[in-house]
């Protein structure tokens, strides 16, 4: 029975006319390729997200930061920093930060208040209308449209075309120093934008410039890094201006991203276009 | 040679031989086809480990099973109905006799896969109970009550070969 039933089944396949077999090896090994790859990114992007997040932002803030020793999450970033820590004050700082934390300056601080990490629901998922690539004049018009009254001046940005703003802001009492930084970590696929900012609270040492760093992190991998600083540019004293709560509105504001409202975008370019360069 | 380079030998040479198996279970070349990249895609993924299993062409085959069983799950929502094929009428009209793979086609996927792993890749009870990760006495029914639906839909003369 067994054989006559499979004769029947093979004489049966005789008569079909099966198209090519094409390439189906090949596609089987590109297809297979390409799911390992993102497997790996995504396995290293869950692991190593905090890091991802450190070298991100640290890669950014480094270069115009005033020269400052730098907590990493990830170890394996701590030889690209260009002026590595004693291991005391790594070993400090790691103690510090947690492993979620963005770069911040070193190790124990003078806190005046407890660090801490929040979300923020900013209520909706990106602003609507079309974008346009941000640049640091519609970062300096936005910053200014989040700040609370009072007087700005000394906006600035980076050297070297990175999305990184500074301004001073005087409510009255003094100006203060605070700069923006703006970063995206590497995602494949990229998640949406979502409506949950996850925002981090850090105080720094030794580092008048980050007095305070306030890092938002949305689910698309953008950061938003608000350092706040206690001197001025030119390291004379200044004050910090901000409260952590205004800072977190401000760094949790759904319009920030490498990509920005195009009218923001042309205001901040009109208005802030011509802005000098800072110097760290 | 690699794992990339192994991996490829051994699809090139058993591909056709995967997709006959697939085009049996789902009857279209073309899906038969997508099932057999599918599951060469699953199998180069787990290479390392199918590597190192006794029997691979079974280890591929069990694959392709698994994929044609889950494609057929998404799509139940879709299925036809085969009962249109019990039809009295059907079966009496010559020109509309059931072949031996529409008869297949008429029975649950799973018994479907029992009957082709047993009959045409000639499978022992206890392979395909592996394969298909089912109970041995499970494999047994339902095989007997496969044959007895072929027997059923197909036409006399057929009938006679494997009576």
């Amino acid at each position: 029975m067994t054989e006559d039933l499979r004769a029947l089944m093979r004489a049966e396949l005789n008569n079909e006319r099966p198209p090519p077999l094409g390439d189906v090896v090949g596609a089987a090994l590109r297809d297979g390729r390409r799911i390992k790859r993102r497997r790996r990114r995504a396995g290293m992007a869950g692991a190593g997200a905090a890091g991802l997040i450190a070298v991100v932002l640290f890669g950014t803030v480094a270069a115009h930061s005033e020269p400052r020793r730098a907590v990493v999450a990830d170890p394996a970033a701590a030889p690209a920093l260009p002026s590595p820590a004693s291991p005391a004050a790594m070993a400090r700082a790691a103690q510090k930060v947690s492993p979620g934390s963005v770069p911040v300056t070193v190790s124990p601080p003078a806190t005046v208040a407890p660090e801490r990490s929040l979300t923020v629901h900013s209520g909706m998922e990106r602003a609507a209308g079309p974008r346009k690539k941000a640049t640091t004049g519609a970062m300096l018009h936005l910053l200014t449209q989040l700040l609370p009254p009072g007087r700005t001046s000394h906006a600035a940005v980076s050297g070297n075309e990175d999305p990184y703003v500074q301004i001073y802001l005087d409510r009255g009492d003094g100006p203060g120093m605070i700069r923006v930084v703006l970063g995206q970590l590497p995602e494949d696929p990229r998640p949406p934008r979502g409506g949950t900012a996850t925002v981090s609270v850090l105080r720094g040492e030794n580092n008048c410039v980050q007095d305070t760093v306030v890092v938002s992190r949305w689910p698309d991998g953008t950061a938003v890094q608000l350092d706040l600083a206690s001197c001025l540019q030119d390291e004379r004293p200044g004050r910090v201006v901000l409260t952590d709560d205004e800072a977190t509105a401000i760094a949790a504001d759904p319009r920030w991203g490498l990509s920005m409202d195009a009218d923001l975008v042309d205001q901040g370019d009109k208005r802030y276009g011509g802005s000098p360069v800072f110097t760290s | 040679m690699t794992d990339d380079e192994q991996f490829a030998e051994f699809a090139n040479a058993h591909a056709e031989r995967l997709r006959t198996t697939a085009f049996m279970l789902c009857r279209d070349w073309h899906l038969a086809q997508d099932l057999t990249q599918n599951a060469l895609t699953k199998l180069f993924l787990s290479w390392r480990r199918a590597s190192q299993s006794d029997n691979l062409v079974a280890y591929a085959q069990k694959i392709l099973l698994r994929v044609f069983l889950d494609h057929r799950r998404r799509r139940s929502s879709s299925e036809s109905a085969s009962g249109m094929l019990l039809e009295p009428a059907y079966r009496e009209s010559p020109e509309l006799r059931l072949t031996m793979l529409d008869a297949l086609g008429c029975l649950p996927e799973r018994d479907r896969a029992i009957v082709i792993l047993r009959y045409f890749e000639d499978y022992s009870v206890d392979r395909v109970a592996d394969v298909l990760e089912l109970p041995v006495s499970v494999v047994k029914s339902q095989t007997r009550r496969s044959l007895a639906k072929l027997r059923e839909l197909l036409a006399e003369e057929q009938l006679a070969l494997f009576g």
